[in-house]
């Protein structure tokens, strides 16, 4: 063995791990797969100390908004048999319109686009850096989820997989400064990149809209399938600032996205999607 | 001190809170108790069981919350290791004393990162150096003001050891 000045020792020991990190971090980001297996067991061994940690949390909350909820819940009541009655009168109207809507349908031989199948996730944890863009939900490869397969929720598109182990997998937001797809102005149908921001945070960005588009302020953006990552039609966000480049003349716009990022807690992954460029 | 493998649950239960239970209640701001408990560590522990102590702690963020393995395993490292060196005998107040330790340990591993993203190409990484850092400077002092007001009333006894030794 080598008789080296602790001082010395030390700086080599430190400069090693230095180096075995750094192999690890390429590792994990250029060929994950290689070290996919011992992610996993770390994972695995993990995950009950996860999930019982989200599962405490998640039952003081709902019974903290439980408590706040019955405080209100005399006023909400008559708030919401106003309601019942006048919705009871438009959902007869609305049941004509959509048999009207499928006659038409039927005669215009309409093909409908197939629903998807979706397995909900509970979200059991997040990145607490505020560099990176991640939620760690509780269903993994052995509920069917798969890398690159989209997640969504009510107010329409979350992100994506980007990795999975047996019992929990973790979902790049589309928020990301990592994440970038492909999306559609809806009005005015033109196709353009939507970038994740690092500044400000919480942000998206279409660019690369064509140089006549005609992008305003409050137009919905919804992504495209031209990536073949996403399927087309969700909801991404909607334009709160047009930028014009006076160069190039090419617009972009910055995005609010509709997802609420801060209150995620139940998200929707989509398991049968076939990816375009498979 | 506290035994080996009190202080590895102790980190377990802190990263836990951090990933799990803090960003439901308080989204906006990212609190790190994990830091907190390493930077109180930081001042009986000897410097090879803290350094052993960071990288669990970075490879419990990785494998739980993150993104890169190895990523805050090397923040917290490097952060650590300079807090190591720190020489606090110029500040007489414990509180003096971490915050100076905290705001190394948050600035080294928030370099780690933008460094990261540097080597991947992004841009704009002043800006959100400087927001994030910002950002996580703040939640972490406040975290640690409210972990001495809980000291100053439950346990006196910790906090004079911890006088003591800086002392």
């Amino acid at each position: 063995m080598l008789n080296m000045h602790p001082q010395r020792q030390r700086a080599v020991n430190a400069i090693l791990v230095v180096i075995l990190l750094s192999i690890l971090m390429s590792l994990s980001t250029n060929s994950p797969a290689r070290i996919q297996s011992l992610q996993n067991l770390f994972a695995q061994a993990l995950y009950p100390f996860q999930f019982g940690a989200s599962w405490v949390t998640g039952t003081v909350t709902s019974g903290w908004e439980f408590v706040v909820d019955v405080r209100n819940v005399f006023q909400e009541n008559q708030r919401l048999k106003v309601l019942v009655e006048k919705y009871t009168g438009i959902e007869h109207q609305l049941t004509e319109v959509r048999l009207a809507n499928r006659r038409l349908r039927e005669l215009l031989a309409f093909q409908e686009e197939a629903q998807f199948s979706v397995t909900p996730a509970q979200v059991i944890g997040r990145n607490p850096s505020s560099w990176f863009s991640t939620i760690t939900i509780d269903r993994g490869s052995f509920h069917g989820i798969q890398v690159d397969m989209p997640v969504v929720n009510h107010q329409g598109l979350v992100g994506k997989v980007i990795q999975v182990s047996t019992y929990s997998s973790k979902v790049q937001l589309i928020i990301s400064s990592e994440s970038g797809t492909s999306g559609i102005v809806q009005r005015t149908r033109d196709n353009g990149v939507v970038i994740g921001l690092s500044i400000p945070v919480g942000y998206c960005r279409i660019t690369r809209l064509p140089v006549g588009s005609e992008v305003e302020l409050g137009d919905l953006i919804i992504s495209s399938d031209l990536t073949g990552v996403f399927p087309r039609g969700l909801v991404i966000g909607r334009v709160v600032e047009v930028d014009i480049d006076y160069v190039t003349l090419e617009r972009s716009a910055l995005i609010k996205p509709e997802v609420d990022f801060e209150r995620l807690e139940e998200v929707l992954v989509i398991t049968n999607y076939e990816r375009k460029l498979d | 001190m506290l035994p080996f493998f009190l202080q590895f649950a102790g980190v377990l239960a802190a990263v836990l809170l951090q990933g799990s239970v803090l960003p439901v209640i308080v989204p906006w701001l990212p609190f790190n108790p994990a830091l907190i408990l390493l930077v109180f560590a930081s001042f009986k522990t000897p410097r090879n069981r803290l350094l052993a102590l960071a990288l669990w702690a970075g490879l419990l963020q990785d494998v739980m919350y993150g993104e890169v393995l190895g990523l805050s395993m090397l923040g917290l490292y490097l952060g650590f290791m300079a807090v190591h060196e720190i020489k606090t005998e110029f500040v007489d107040h414990p509180f003096t004393a971490c915050a100076l330790r905290l705001i190394i340990a948050v600035l080294i591993q928030e370099l780690t990162y933008a460094f990261f993203f540097y080597i991947r190409g992004a841009t704009g990484l002043f800006a959100a150096l400087q927001v994030n850092a910002g950002k996580s400077l703040l939640a972490n002092l406040l975290l640690l003001g409210l972990a001495f007001l809980w000291l100053r009333f439950r346990n006196k006894k910790y906090l004079k050891g911890l006088m003591e030794e800086i002392s």
